[in-house]
């Protein structure tokens, strides 16, 4: 069974990985809203519904600006999408042909992907995004940039090891001797065979790169002034915590329900994509 | 031994070095003029230049690297903009306040995930064990902003058992301890529990059984030394990312620690002081990364010293 079918069936199996699709398909419209209707971008303030609780005019309830939380989720689920997409990208476009040219060249360039990797490995989780959105100030750009710096290392370490191990089977071989180039033999023939495991690493990335994103603007120093962040909502919520624990509510459901969706569809993809784990897992 | 030791520590050279370039050149990179960032584009040309010329900024930036790690190798961080003290001066109190907090998250994880783990392990399948399993999820998807708001929701505003902020007793501890190790825990804990499951069918915790030893004896004596190594690496490597990554944890509580200070450092735009506690993260979780792998190395022989 090819592994889309494999991936289609274990979906529909599986409660957890089936309720993780639908939330993320609920998710990803509530995200293309605004896009289709630019006016939905500016969160008009009522200011004479402060803090108001949820209701049948506001579904979710109105934070201190008086901007309704609905609406503001809604924008901050379009940021979550939009930076995630670009940080897997841009990690995606840097770790593959840094990763690739490791694995397949060996000697220096390897020896300097490799010190690069120990290097930025070294700082621990989200402190160089910090001091990069520190210095450079937040926004989407900047955020997109600061995250990608530490992202492409995981797609680099996955490429380079999948590279080392298969330039060396005969297909590679057979390929070479019938006059292949090398970035034919990279590209065209070695890349294709890493694409399941970097698939199943990409999804798992979406759900990390959301969290790191509502990390820094938690903090301040994410994509806050142009952009609603679920990260600031929370930020924003701490100081009514007393009043209006819903404003810290709905951003942290939002938040939680999109990474562990994420998560578990990550889970059955890696279970379509190796049928082996799929017996460990008693799974068949 | 003493050769590995060696041997590791100058495998650590050229890491600390790339960390502390990278961290020089992202703070020279910052655009435009540093003088303008900290006094102002309106202020006198004279006043920027003295103030460029009093951190160096005003000599080639070759020369400003080389002072910098020559500075550093001293234990000189450089001085804050606002008042001239020592980098590190401004660091130390906070490092302390973040190091009390990050043990008292560690030791917290550790009994609770060995607690659970040997729940989990002696009644594997059963509903303790399920249950174990589905609160790890859900603790380890949880990032920190969300179970610290949750916690203090529940325990300081609705119970008011505990303080909602501030360090000031023993009780401000709690909820900052269980939001910062709380997923450290419940890994531990999955980790815990599969060690011991690997280890019980193994032939000399049959030996222990049929010689007539207490069931918990087994488990706590013969099985879990065994089955606690695998989660050591993870320990380890959780204990620098405690030590150093707190930041999130830390603004949600208002915790005076080193998190809060890069965080004001940024919004006051000290960019010394932002490098300083970025050096000093960067490097504390270097060291325990470095200390794991020796430790493990000594507790478990088989592993290939290399």
């Amino acid at each position: 069974m090819n592994p889309a079918r494999r991936f289609f069936k274990l979906l529909w199996k599986d409660k957890w990985a089936l309720t993780g699709a639908t939330v993320l398909t609920f998710w990803l419209v509530v995200a293309l809203v605004p896009q289709f209707f630019p006016e939905l971008q500016d969160v008009p303030m009522e200011l004479s519904a402060r803090l108001s609780a949820p209701s049948k005019e506001f579904l979710l309830g109105v934070n201190d600006n008086g901007n309704s939380v609905a609406l503001l989720l809604m924008n901050g689920a379009r940021t979550s999408l939009m930076v995630s997409l670009f940080t897997v990208g841009m990690s995606l476009l840097v770790g593959i042909p840094l990763g690739a040219a490791a694995g397949f060249f060996g000697g220096w360039v390897d020896g300097i992907v490799s010190r690069l990797i120990d290097i930025l490995l070294s700082f621990p989780p989200l402190i160089l995004p910090i001091a990069i959105t520190a210095f450079f100030g937040g926004g989407l750009l900047n955020v997109v940039v600061a995250l990608s710096v530490t992202g492409w290392v995981s797609y680099a370490r996955l490429v380079r090891g999948q590279f080392l191990s298969i330039r060396e089977r005969e297909f590679v071989t057979a390929a070479r001797s019938l006059g292949a180039g090398d970035l034919r033999l990279m590209f065209s023939h070695i890349l294709p065979n890493t694409l399941s495991p970097l698939a199943v690493q990409a999804t798992f990335a979406l759900a990390g790169v959301i969290i790191s994103e509502a990390g820094l603007s938690f903090l301040g120093l994410g994509v806050n002034q142009s952009h609603t962040s679920w990260g600031g909502l929370l930020n924003d919520a701490r100081s009514f915590l007393t009043e209006a624990p819903f404003l810290a509510f709905f951003p942290a459901l939002a938040l939680f329900s999109v990474v562990s969706s994420l998560n578990f569809l990550g889970e059955a993809l890696r279970l379509a994509f190796d049928p082996r784990s799929l017996s460990q897992a008693g799974r068949v | 031994m003493l050769g590995v030791i060696l041997r590791r520590l100058l495998q650590l050279i050229p890491v600390l070095l790339g960390i502390v370039t990278i961290v020089f050149f992202l703070q020279r990179l910052i655009p435009g003029n540093p003088a303008d960032a900290v006094l102002g584009v309106d202020a006198a040309l004279s006043a920027k230049e003295e103030w460029l010329a009093k951190y160096g900024f005003d000599k080639p930036i070759a020369d400003q690297y080389v002072a910098f790690l020559g500075q550093l190798l001293r234990g000189d961080f450089g001085r804050t903009f606002a008042n001239y003290t020592p980098v590190f001066e401004v660091i130390r109190p906070r490092l302390i306040e973040t190091a009390k907090l990050a043990f008292t998250a560690f030791s917290f994880s550790v009994l609770f995930a060995t607690f659970i783990g040997l729940v989990s392990a002696a009644r594997a399948g059963k509903l303790a064990d399920k249950a174990a399993a589905v609160v790890s999820v859900l603790a380890i998807s949880a990032p920190s902003f969300i179970i610290g708001p949750v916690l203090m929701w529940v325990f300081s505003v609705k119970l008011d058992w505990f303080p909602l902020m501030g360090n000031d007793t023993a009780l401000s501890y709690v909820l900052p301890a269980f939001t910062l190790g709380a997923a450290m825990a419940a890994l531990t804990s999955r980790m815990v529990r599969g060690g011991l499951v690997d280890v019980l069918s193994e032939d000399y915790i049959r030996t222990a059984r049929s010689k007539g030893l207490a069931p918990w004896k087994v488990l706590t004596k013969h099985a879990l030394r065994n089955a606690f190594l695998p989660a050591l690496t993870i320990l380890g490597m959780q204990l620098g990312v405690l030590l150093s990554g707190a930041v999130i944890t830390e603004q949600i509580f208002s915790w005076p620690g080193l998190g809060t200070l890069t965080v004001e450092a940024v919004q006051t735009r000290e960019y010394n002081l932002v490098s300083g506690c970025v050096l000093v993260m960067a490097t504390i979780y270097v060291v325990c990364n470095f200390v794991v792998d020796l430790l493990y190395r000594v507790l478990d022989p088989r592993v290939r010293v290399g």
